[in-house]
């Protein structure tokens, strides 16, 4: 019996092994052909090489997030491939990865020093200072002049600024809006059945009424939704213009504030402020009641369930994207603050290249003609023209239904203002984005990024005090008094004092070192 | 008289030569030493490379990890990145909880999983089967999944809970806001799961075991539970002790996706749901060093160790033969 | 009087069986019920055993890219089929080794085990050693080689061969046999309760699987099943934790609703409805005795 067994297995184990010999040769097939150095595949190689003797060939992989799957990446690669050889002598590889995990694999992959070219970077994923300081990424600056000055141009100075890190350029950004604006986002139809007035609402505190009249009239809405993370970070600047300098230890200054001394939000009057309003709101109703241990509230939004919400980024042509959010209910755009511009607005999304690259330059030129060529934006960010998109006219296209390629976002490959428009998106959508992002206030601060390093065990602790204590006191649901006494206790303990002496050391330092 | 026997079998000491009267007794023993040696050759060079090979690794434990100087580049930085576990004011909290669960946990799965196994034995066939998988179904799904099972009984207004607390008259309780009752509701969340797993190792022992000798008891007129203690029970001890022993060293070890997706991370409930784990997973998810999460790692490991270590001496005292060495 | 004591130890031994069984299956019915179920009641009205509104739209949303799905169950049934055979023989032949009280390094071995067990180098080492030295990044090895031997299941497989008879071994040898022969041809038949039940949990180390995945694979092709279905949930995780950060746009429509992830939790926990029944034949009574009075 136990030889039948045996055999049984040894036959699966048989078939299964054949089957594992052609898998693997199909994929080592794939690792032959990509490590193109030296192979010279077709004639319009040699017809490049003329155009441009000095360059070696060379492959390039890009490793960026993506939160969908898109069968057809294989053809949009060979199609960008067709330019990019004929351009720069280059071949890319695609390497799309799962949005969700994208931090983690990078982060691995950075630490064990493999080799790849360019990474999509960050401010609030796979963070783009910290990397850049622990030696992640290839110094821009000196290579920029050579091998993208078209790129070197297109971005404003300003741009420029808030990419340095201690002083040194390590990405480039993805053009596109970099103004932070604040306010609520209303349905249209609560809006209008209620009589809001947009232009009489200047404070956090001028929705209530609205609020409760949702509450009295529409039992089964949320008035106002908030998530576990709660809302003071994105009101910050409504509040008395404050910027935080450590997202993670929750210090900053106000911006109006010559000085610019450094304070710890949390024993701010305008925090307090901001926790005695929600807990009033949490009290009265007007807030979900699971606020405090909810992480998303997307599947109610789709369902239309949530009246009011606050977001910090109302850029032109929001409406559009939260209409769809919303299952298709229209949402009226509420600003309660000036359009600004401080460091964290700016870094959203850029590409970087790693110092294990053997091609920096040739990176750093891909990433140039990325941003000016036009027909090669539209491949990386639609797929191929008639396959994946149909164009309608000279600067928009249209999706095609069930494309093999539609990742949907333009954002995460390069400049947003070079790029085609899709159908619903406005000229003017472009042209006031641009307008903004030129005429907002800028931060006085802009150009510094905090080191943690030197506190890293205290930033520790203290984030993981907040953690314990923001969910229920920013979403209102605890007492104020005692909680929020609590909470500064304990993070007095964790060292937060250290943590504001080191900022100011390090703001005083780049004040001076910068003339600021 | 049982356990006499099953001494005998179990101590396994063989009494005539294996080659045979006559043969030299040391050359025998070196040949079956080395064709031994030779067997557990493949699985001696697995472990060597994915395990021993990357300890190297562990030095990162006291360097300032920077990724263009790597693993053996890298500044040494002492016992620095030890201090933020042990300097914060939660370092007591969670290693309490740690520690309390894992002991709970062993206790109350080791008696649980000990009777559905010997109430399976009663069972013939069919039966078994039926049971044995509805058992371990649930040790098949994931940790995500079983937090949405939770969130589906517990969730405020959406609950299954909450409908039933209504139903009754009550006022629906807030359990993601209410700390003191989550050591009962993760205690048997976990049994729930993973019962399945200790059921079915003690069961297929308990069949292995040779039924000539509960015929020989049941001769002597011995009853069901007199059986149990008397042969079942020590013949399974090996297996007990394997599977105490091993619990005891992951003891300030959590299983992460337990404490992490069922209380869905909701901070109400960290006094007394955090754990070693999650607490280093939340306080290093920004700050990012390699190092520092080393150096926990190291530091659990060692107390692992040290717990293995002592549960296999004191057991090696009671008896020499269930140690593990 | 045995006989009744019998029945009654029977009775009673059914119905503690039967409430435990119905406690582990009720919750499991609940994520069943939702995946059939219409999103917006679900939404509105919350968690019920029976649908409210009965629906095929979660499942329907899974098949909408059917390929992606059978590409990923084909994956994970090789690797898993590959992974229990190989793993399986070689703890089987590592626990042999280390059970058997003559063997002069036993002890040493058993601590070379157990040393694993505790520690770890960390994820870097691994992921360099893995990727820079021994090229197995994106390969269908990487999926299968690391899990091939887990301590845990050597300690187990152990407990249970420590019980094999010596007597056993010994009339084999003296009938001639080598140690190899004696393992594959006494010790291994006569021990499928003990294979089949480490079989049993290698083959979910294989099957439930999505960290090996999540950082050494980056084509499609190779994605195995639960990395898919962790990619699905994961997703609205960060989005939940990064939404206030995300200026560019997230196709929030696109995000799976309730109902196609527990569509997708069912789909792959279901298959080990199947594998379980493959194992359980080998629990059967007695086996190593009866050889042995033959």
């Amino acid at each position: 019996m136990g030889n039948q067994k045996r055999r049984g297995m040894q036959a699966v184990l048989a078939a299964s092994l054949g089957l594992t010999l052609v898998l693997s040769a199909c994929s080592s097939d794939n690792k032959n052909n990509a490590e193109g150095n030296n192979k010279p595949v077709n004639s319009s190689q040699t017809a490049a090489e003329s155009q441009s003797p000095k360059l070696e060939p060379a492959e390039l992989t890009w490793y960026y997030p993506q939160w969908s799957t898109q069968p057809e990446t294989k053809e949009v690669e060979e199609a960008i491939n067709k330019i990019t050889k004929e351009k720069i002598n280059a071949t890319i590889k695609l390497m799309p990865t799962d949005g969700g995990s994208y931090e983690q694999k990078l982060n691995t992959m950075v630490a064990a020093n493999e080799e790849f070219d360019i990474a999509w970077t960050s401010f609030w994923m796979f963070n783009y200072a910290q990397n850049a300081r622990r030696g992640a990424f290839v110094e821009l600056g000196p290579l920029l002049e050579k091998n993208a000055p078209e790129l070197q141009k297109l971005l404003p100075d300003l741009v420029w600024e808030a990419l340095k890190v201690d002083g040194k350029i390590y990405s480039i950004l993805n053009y596109q809006t970099i103004t932070n604006k604040e306010g609520f986002l209303i349905q249209k139809r609560f809006a209008d059945k209620y009589g809001l007035d947009p232009s009489a609402i200047k404070s956090i505190k001028d929705i209530e009424p609205f609020l409760e009249k949702i509450k009295e009239n529409e039992p089964d809405i949320i008035p106002f939704g908030m998530t576990r993370g709660g809302n003071f970070e994105n009101m910050k600047t409504t509040y008395n213009n404050i910027e935080y300098i450590s997202n993670e230890a929750i210090v900053g200054i106000y911006r109006d504030d010559a000085g610019a001394k450094v304070m710890d939000v949390i024993q701010s009057p305008e925090y307090k402020e901001y926790l005695n309003l929600m807990h009033e709101w949490y009290a009265k109703g007007l807030i979900n009641k699971d606020a405090p241990t909810v992480k998303a509230l997307d599947d109610r939004k789709k369902a239309g369930q949530i009246a009011v919400s606050f977001h910090n980024v109302l850029k032109p042509g929001r409406e559009v994207e939260e209409k769809n959010a919303s299952g298709g209910q229209d949402i009226v755009l509420v600003p309660t603050s000036e359009p600004f511009v401080g460091t964290n607005t700016i870094i959203q999304s850029m590409q970087a290249i790693s110092q294990t690259s053997k091609n920096p330059e040739r990176a750093l030129m891909f990433l140039n003609l990325l941003n000016t060529d036009k027909e090669l934006l539209n491949l990386v960010s639609y797929g191929i023209e008639g396959k994946h998109y149909t164009r309608i006219s000279d600067d928009t296209i249209k999706m095609n239904e069930n494309s093999g390629y539609n990742p949907n976002i333009t954002w995460v490959f390069g400049n947003t203002f070079l790029a085609d428009m899709q159908e619903g998106q406005d000229a003017t959508v472009r042209e006031l984005t641009l307008k903004e992002n030129e005429e907002a206030k800028s931060s006085p601060i802009l150009g510094f990024t905090f080191d943690p390093e030197p506190v890293q065990t205290e930033i520790a602790n203290i984030q993981a005090v907040n953690d314990e204590y923001g969910p229920p006191l920013n979403t209102g649901a605890a007492d104020v008094e005692q909680k929020l006494a609590e909470y500064i206790e304990k993070r007095k303990k964790a060292g937060i004092e250290k943590v504001v002496a080191e900022v100011q050391k390090q703001l005083d330092a780049w004040k001076q070192k910068t003339g600021k | 008289m049982y356990n006499m026997k099953s001494e005998t079998i179990a101590s396994g000491k063989p009494g005539i030569s294996a080659d045979g009267p006559g043969k030299p007794k040391r050359k025998g023993h070196f040949r079956r030493n080395k064709d031994l040696f030779i067997l557990s050759l493949p699985a001696l060079i697995f472990k060597l490379v994915f395990n021993y090979l990357p300890l190297i690794g562990l030095i990162v434990a006291f360097k300032k990890f920077r990724f263009d100087k790597g693993i053996f580049g890298s500044e040494w930085n002492g016992f620095d990145n030890f201090r933020f576990f042990f300097v914060s004011d939660n370092a007591w909290r969670v290693t309490r909880n740690t520690v309390m669960y894992n002991g709970g946990f062993i206790i109350i799965t080791l008696v649980c999983a000990l009777i559905l196994a010997l109430l399976l034995n009663e069972m013939s066939g069919r039966a078994v089967k039926v049971y044995q998988s509805a058992l371990f179904l649930p040790y098949f799904l994931s940790w995500v999944v079983v937090g949405y099972i939770v969130l589906a009984f517990l969730e405020q207004d959406r609950g299954l809970l909450d409908h039933v607390w209504r139903l009754l008259g009550q006022e629906p309780v807030s359990w993601y806001q209410e700390a003191g009752k989550w050591p009962y509701i993760l205690n048997a969340v976990n049994l729930w799961k993973t019962v399945g797993f200790s059921t079915l190792v003690y069961y297929a022992g308990i069949i292995g075991i040779d039924p000539s000798y509960y015929e020989a008891a049941k001769i002597d007129g011995a009853n069901r539970l007199q059986m149990i203690r008397k042969i079942t029970l020590p013949l399974l001890m090996p297996l007990i002790v394997v599977l105490l022993i091993v619990a005891i060293g992951g003891m300030f070890r959590a299983d992460f996706g337990l404490f992490y997706f069922i209380p869905n991370n909701s901070s109400f409930l960290y006094s007394t749901t955090d754990v070693i784990d999650t607490y280093v997973f939340r306080a290093l998810r920004t700050v990012g060093d390699v190092g520092m999460s080393a150096a926990v790692g190291l530091y659990q490991s060692l107390v692992g160790f040290v717990l293995v270590v002592a549960a296999n001496t004191i057991i090696k005292k009671t008896n020499s033969d269930h140690a593990l060495w | 009087m045995r006989k009744k004591e019998r029945s009654i130890a029977r009775l009673l031994s059914h119905a503690v069986l039967v409430v435990v069984a119905a406690v582990m299956i009720y919750p499991l019915l609940l994520v069943v019920s939702i995946s059939f179920s219409e999103e917006a009641a679900v939404v509105k009205n919350g968690y019920r055993f029976i649908p409210e509104q009965f629906s095929l739209d979660g499942y329907a949303a899974v098949f909408k890219n059917p390929g992606i799905l059978l590409n990923a169950y084909s994956i994970t049934i090789l690797v898993t089929i590959l992974g229990t055979a190989a793993g399986l023989l070689l703890t089987a032949m590592i626990a042999y080794v280390m059970s058997r009280k003559e063997y002069r390094y036993r002890k040493a071995t058993t601590l070379f085990v157990v040393f694993t067990m505790l520690f770890n180098g960390g994820l870097v080492p691994f992921y360099i050693l893995i990727v820079k030295y021994l090229h197995l990044k994106d390969t269908l090895w990487v999926l299968i080689i690391p899990y091939l031997i887990n301590p845990f299941y050597v300690m187990i497989m152990k407990g249970f061969l420590d019980r094999m008879p010596a007597e056993v071994i010994e009339s084999a040898k003296i009938d001639g046999a080598s140690e190899y022969r004696a393992f594959f041809t006494i010790v291994l038949p006569l021990s499928t309760p003990a294979l089949a039940t480490v079989g049993l949990f290698i083959s979910f180390i294989y099957w439930n699987d999505w960290w090996l995945g999540l950082l050494f694979i980056d084509q499609d092709r190779l994605v195995p099943l639960q990395l898919l279905l962790y990619r699905t949930m994961n997703t609205i995780e960060f989005y939940a934790v990064n939404s206030q950060h995300l200026s560019g746009s997230v196709d929030v429509t696109k995000f799976p609703s309730l109902t196609t992830r527990m569509a997708l939790a069912v789909l792959g926990a279901g298959p080990m409805l199947f594998i379980f029944p493959f194992f359980q034949r080998y629990f059967v009574k007695g086996l190593t005795v009866g050889s042995l009075k033959e």
